[in-house]
């Protein structure tokens, strides 16, 4: 079954794969401290993407890509089966080895339903849903040396919980990024008062990139910005968590990741942005 | 939908759920969950126990 009607070779910033012939996201823009994503983001990186739990039985199997640098959804649901397929593990291809797992079967997101891959714009998406799931993995802040890191993210929010959504944040050490019902965004302790309505389903490429005295988070292509709020750091080794905030039991992400990618320093942002949305079509 | 009791009684069904289901990795089912110093657990569909339900946890608006 075709998952998506266009042919990926007229996509910019992706080649087809074979040897030297591929460049991904990460070839071009490099230095990522964490990088996630239902695609192949790098040559060097030869590793599985996700690691997935099945209904069926509870065994696990690691899932590839494909010839296209696409995740490998052929082996995906002939491992799944009609059942439904969960992720445990979405592997990091920065090359740090900052993998995060979700060990508590209930709390798995889910990538497979009754035998059908969920999706968003045609490509494969980790659906969150609506309770506790979420992914996690510890970081010393030698992962996040500037204090300053610069997060994309593709999301979609279909409900804000009763506090809000956070969609990555820590357990102990306060809030990095969430987005709350009353449309305020919060980045690294600032707030940023934004205007557009964002728990509606559809796909968006979030990047914050927050400075010394400024938040900022760019929605698509609106930016939105804040000087208000106390810019909080990393410190020690801590545990992130995309898709709640562990602090809290009103605060999970009601939705789906396809890509997050954290660097520590500042980046080309437009060329970055410009290669997730050929991919993702966006905007 | 979810038991709720003592940690050690929603512990207990974890770990019953857990072995019945032989999860790979030393992965467990659920994690007890306390609110206003009551444990809650999420319920499996094929595991029951003696323990109270109640169809969604308490909500409320929290601060961070």
């Amino acid at each position: 079954m075709p998952l998506r009607n266009r042919n990926r070779n007229t996509i910019p910033n992706f080649r087809k794969v074979g040897g030297s012939g591929f460049t991904g996201l990460l070839d071009e823009y490099g230095g990522a401290a964490a990088a996630y994503s239902v695609r192949r983001l790098s040559s060097t990186y030869s590793g599985s993407l996700i690691e997935v739990r099945r209904s069926s039985d509870n065994t696990t199997q690691d899932i590839g890509y494909d010839d296209n640098g696409d995740l490998d959804t052929a082996s995906l649901l002939s491992f799944v089966g009609v059942g439904d397929g969960f992720v445990r593990t979405w592997y990091d291809q920065s090359g740090n080895a900052n993998d995060v797992q979700q060990t508590t079967t209930s709390n798995q997101p889910q990538i497979v339903s009754s035998g059908s891959l969920i999706t968003k714009n045609s490509l494969s998406a980790i659906d969150f849903g609506t309770t506790s799931e979420s992914l996690s993995f510890e970081i010393t802040t030698d992962d996040f040396a500037s204090s300053r890191p610069e997060l994309y993210t593709v999301i979609s929010i279909d409900n804000h919980d009763v506090s809000g959504t956070v969609y990555f944040g820590t357990t102990t050490n306060g809030l990095f990024w969430q987005q709350g019902p009353t449309i305020n965004h919060f980045t690294q302790g600032g707030s940023i008062f934004q205007t557009e309505v964002v728990n509606d389903g559809l796909l968006r490429l979030y990047v914050e990139y927050p400075d010394a005295t400024t938040k900022r988070v760019d929605i698509n292509t609106n930016t939105y910005t804040s000087t208000s709020g106390t810019t909080l750091t990393a410190s020690g080794s801590d545990t992130f968590v995309l898709g709640k905030w562990e602090g809290g039991t009103n605060w999970d992400l009601d939705g789906t990741i396809q890509e997050f990618i954290i660097y520590t320093t500042s980046q080309n942002r437009l060329g970055i942005k410009s290669n997730i949305n050929s991919y993702f079509s966006i905007y | 939908m979810y038991y709720f009791g003592t940690y050690e009684q929603c512990k207990a069904y974890d770990e019953q759920v857990t072995q019945q289901e032989k999860y790979v990795h030393n992965d467990n089912w659920a994690n007890p969950i306390e609110i206003e110093n009551v444990w809650y657990i999420l319920k499996h569909k094929n595991y029951k126990c003696n323990l109270p339900t109640i169809d969604e946890l308490p909500k409320q608006q929290e601060e961070i």
